[in-house]
């Protein structure tokens, strides 16, 4: 069997027979459960809290019932677990309303009063970003001499992006247990070594008495990176403080108000032409990283190290800024920056082509990077690139040339090319993250990956256990997995920045190969293997200079779409996809990725309109949030090449964010086409084209 | 606490409700869901309930030489599959909510809920139909415009179920049905625009835009008189009063209206 080929995904069995126990299914002995008492402005001071006399079994955990730090410890620890007297945010967390009986946790609450001395909150990006105050971080590089070159005409554009929604089938859930002198949190989670860092820090222990154990988790999309250590530090104070087991489980809307989700942005691109090709490129963008700063100046780096995307531009000046409003905090998303600046990217040079009377596929050619080139920041690219060879591949599967010189009027079509870096930005990997994986062989010959990468519906079990038993040479039911569990697995790092399959599925087949001579050795084996960075990775922080990935992965697609000259409504009808992701280790989980990528992408482009109204977000139900349906799906047509790439397992790179970030600027464009207007915003609604019809 | 009456036959439930204040729940799609409380507490039912969805009495389809009559407790699915029914009628039903919905939500429900952006309603309006309703003490019989008298609000007393809707039977040359969502399916209407051409000449409902559907006869009237487009368009537009919200623009929801009316007046000449 090649690696390549598909097999039965190891969790479906059990997920399709509605066997796995998510965290909301568990049972606990004495469970209690807890509710979020939450602030109803968007900014200001707790003046008083009048909590009424406690009936029993009512409980209130609160910022004095943290152990240590009332601190959520991520990059920064700006954020507090429950509010002290600042309000940040709508929504903002004060406490939890902890019961036996959900009825006389709600009645409780409803007859708490709270007095704010309510402030004027900041909840618009443009006009915050005219407020230094409101600045929390900005990072600018330069390459070549843009002030000094010589061009035909400049061209600027500004394009504007909204929130989107992770929307995963299972909403947030935790439960916080103390068993003896041990402090628990089971949850529905990304990064169990994240939490476990947050609880460090709010509880003062260490991971002796601390643990963290992932549950199965139904979906998450970077909805669960960050955004559970929050929840892990309130239910572990609460179950520390009644010593018994608590559960915080949110309902739909409020995980669709209060929880993270995709940045706002909007992005300034002045391009610099000469002889028909862009010589520099001026990029400018700022994101809504709401009321805490969270992740949002990595996701903020992520959008400009590859804002060049697939192109060679000589001169170019990047700046990126994250600015605080007293909105939701916003963070984690698959694509992570890439889908706003990508979007800003390719629509804009989809408009330089259609300016300067060109095919937008062959104009983009003329700007493909080679290997060996450097990037934006200066680093050099080090794995052979295709991209020609991949634009072939999508011009032919779809027959481009023909359907374009032939479309008829309200159909159009619309192509982007995007790259997607896998791992962590620079040496993010080596410095930050320094993951270890373990192989063990039990006594009895099984083999038991230890890893703290999860399985969230994207299929990491089914890839690793793939990789461990290929290069053992052994069936894949001599492989086993368990939920990670921090008392049992080292810390190989988050699930996040598509970087399972291709960096710690890489560490995994090195521990198989050391493994696999010593399978025959009797009682236990244990392999331990701890990332290295492979020598072409250079990288400045201070400066962002130097390589920002490690390997890019790389899509090339069409769509095309129909538009209804009455309503404005559009149908999209096709997407065709072209691929280099390397060495897929599964072809039926890379079309799972790409299937998925390219409908969240859709909805990212046409229908998922989220909006922020004096700090509360105004959708947040399914009702007026909508994701596309199956009867909104297109006919997705996917390919793709092989290009191995030396440091992944079996040649593999990154997939799982790949597939959504080129999606929407393809969307928008071909409903330009359809239409003959331009546009500088997503969603394109109905309302958006109308508009731009003047 | 919430009191729970699930009565033999509609002589009973009209017996109770005409003895305390009762909330009648059918299918329960929308009531359920405005109930909505923390998963796993008690329904936040906004007072005592009445189920009516299996009295038999109210789940009929019959027809006479002018008339369809559709009792309450007909479902969407039941409805939309019973070919007795004329298409344009169907074909409404047919776009509403999903399958699974439709199954269990029924014709009275979408109603008497009077939600501005139910989907029968514009139906009803270009119909001319009648609502029957029926108490202990008797039975009355309103014209859907009278029945709904604004947003979540009808001329039914607390003490009447709404029996049946009476579908008059028309002879339908043309029709042209278009329901606007933020997606294809399962979505509520952002604007739904139904046009009827009948012996008599076209009528024209809109629904979703404003509190009611909009209908005005003597807009038609104009229509059908073949007067000029833009009076009947400037017409219709001062008839709307849509505004922005998290679902549209009152702006867009003119523009297609208008579209749809010009596509309508259009294909008539």
């Amino acid at each position: 069997m090649k690696i390549t080929d598909a097999v039965h995904r190891v969790d479906s069995a059990g997920k399709l027979r509605g066997e796995t126990k998510y965290i909301e299914d568990m049972h606990f002995d004495n469970l209690l459960y807890a509710k979020t008492l939450r602030s109803k402005v968007a900014k200001g001071r707790i003046i008083r809290i009048e909590y009424p006399e406690l009936p029993k079994m009512i409980f209130i955990v609160s910022a004095e019932d943290i152990p240590v730090n009332n601190e959520v410890a991520m990059i920064e620890r700006e954020m507090p677990i429950f509010a002290n007297e600042q309000i940040c945010y709508l929504g903002e967390p004060i406490a939890l309303i902890v019961g036996e009986d959900k009825d006389a946790v709600l009645s409780y609450m409803s007859k708490i009063k709270i007095e704010y001395a309510e402030e004027e909150a900041e909840c618009d990006l443009l006009l915050a970003a005219k407020k230094p105050d409101q600045l929390i971080t900005e990072r600018a590089y330069e390459k070549g001499n843009l002030s000094e070159i010589e061009f035909d005409e400049k061209f600027t554009e500004t394009f504007e992006t909204t929130y989107q929604e992770q929307l995963y089938m299972e909403k947030q859930g935790v439960v916080g247990t103390v068993e003896e002198d041990v402090v628990t949190v089971y949850g529905s989670l990304q990064c169990p070594y994240y939490v476990l860092n947050a609880l460090k820090h709010a509880m003062g222990m260490d991971e002796k008495n601390l643990r963290v154990i992932q549950t199965p988790t139904g979906g998450a999309f970077g909805g669960k990176e960050e955004y559970p250590s929050l929840l892990a530090c309130q239910v572990a104070a609460a179950a520390y403080k009644l010593k018994r087991p608590v559960r915080l489980v949110f309902d739909r809307r409020e995980d669709i108000a209060f929880t993270t989700k995709r940045h706002p942005s909007k992005t300034v691109i002045t391009s610099y032409i000469k002889n028909k090709k862009v010589i520099g490129m001026d990029f400018d963008m700022m994101l809504d990283a709401g009321s805490y700063l969270g992740l949002s100046d990595v996701v903020m780096q992520r959008a400009i190290f590859t804002m060049t995307g697939a192109y060679q531009f000589e001169n170019l000046k990047i700046r990126g800024r994250t600015i605080r409003t007293n909105n939701v905090f916003t963070g984690a998303f698959r694509g992570f920056g890439a889908p706003q600046s990508m979007y800003g990217l390719e629509l804009h040079m989809s408009h330089l082509a259609k300016r300067l009377g060109e095919d937008p596929l062959s104009f983009r050619r003329k700007h493909y990077v080679r290997q060996g080139d450097l990037t934006a920041t200066n680093g050099r690219f080090n794995e052979e690139i295709y991209l020609d060879r991949l634009t072939d591949l999508l011009e032919n599967m779809s027959g481009y040339h023909e359907k374009v010189s032939k479309k008829s009027s309200l159909t159009g079509y619309g192509v982007s090319v995007v790259p997607h870096g896998g791992g962590f930005t620079g040496d993010g990997e080596a410095v930050h993250i320094k993951a270890v994986v373990k192989l063990k062989k039990e006594v009895d010959g099984m083999v038991t990956i230890l890893v703290s990468n999860v399985e969230m519906g994207q299929g990491a079990i089914t890839t690793l256990t793939k990789i461990v038993a290929t290069v053992l040479e052994i069936d894949m039911d001599g492989v086993q997995y368990q939920n990670p569990d921090t008392f049992f697995v080292p810390d190989s790092g988050p699930t996040v920045a598509s970087r399972t399959t291709m960096v710690v599925g890489a560490l995994l087949a090195k521990a198989a190969a050391k493994l696999k001579d010593r399978m025959n050795e009797p009682g236990e084996v244990m392999i331990t293997e701890h990332f290295k960075q492979p020598d072409y990775v250079k990288w400045n922080a201070e400066t962002n200079q130097g390589n920002a990935y490690m390997a890019y992965s790389w899509s090339v697609l069409l769509v095309r779409v129909e538009v209804d000259p009455i309503s404005y409504e559009v149908k999209c009808t096709d997407i065709w996809g072209a691929y280099d992701v390397g060495v897929p280790i599964d072809e039926k989980l890379l079309i799972g990725q790409i299937q998925g990528g390219m409908v969240q992408g859709l909805g990212y482009a046409i229908m998922e309109n989220m909006t922020s109204k004096d700090g509360g977000i105004e959708q947040i139900a399914f009702s007026s949030y909508p994701i596309p349906t199956t009867m909104d799906v297109p006919k997705m047509h996917a390919d793709w090449i092989l290009n191995p790439y030396s440091d992944g397992p079996f040649g593999a790179k990154s997939v799982g964010e790949l597939t959504l970030v080129g999606v929407a600027p393809a969307v928008a464009s071909a409903i330009e086409d359809a239409m003959n207007i331009v546009t500088f915003e997503i969603p394109v609604t109905p309302e958006v084209i109308e508009r731009s019809l003047e | 606490m919430v009191e729970h009456y699930r009565p033999k036959n509609l002589t009973e439930a009209l017996e109770w409700m005409a003895e305390r204040k009762l909330i009648p729940v059918a299918g329960g799609t929308d009531l359920m869901i405005r109930a909505r409380n923390w998963q796993g507490a008690s329904r936040a039912m906004k007072g005592d309930v009445v189920y009516i969805q299996h009295l038999e009495e109210l789940k009929f389809i019959t027809e006479t030489e002018t008339d369809y009559h559709i009792g309450a407790g007909v479902t969407q699915a039941q409805f939309y599959d019973c070919k007795l029914l004329p298409d344009y009628a169907r074909e409404v039903v047919g776009q509403m909510a999903t399958p699974a919905i439709r199954n269990a939500a029924t014709i009275g429900g979408n109603i008497v809920n009077a939600a501005s952006v139910a989907d029968l309603l514009p139906l009803l309006y270009a119909a001319d139909a009648q609502i029957v309703l029926k108490s202990r003490d008797g039975q009355r019989v309103l014209p859907i415009q009278s029945f709904e008298i604004g947003k979540y609000m009808t001329a039914r007393r607390e003490d009447e179920l709404m029996f049946e809707v009476i579908l008059p039977k028309l002879k339908i040359k043309k029709y042209l049905y278009k329901k606007m969502g933020q997606r294809r399916s399962s979505i509520l209407s952002k604007v739904s625009f139904l046009a009827i051409e009948v012996e008599g000449g076209t009528r024209i409902a809109i629904g979703a835009v404003n509190d009611t559907v909009v209908r005005s006869k003597e807009l038609e009237k104009r229509i059908n008189e073949g007067g000029g487009v833009k009076s009947v368009l400037d017409g219709y537009k001062a008839l709307l009063n849509g505004s922005d919200d998290k679902r549209s623009t009152k702006r867009y929801r003119e523009r297609v209206v208008i579209n749809l009316l010009m596509k309508w007046m259009e294909e008539k000449r």
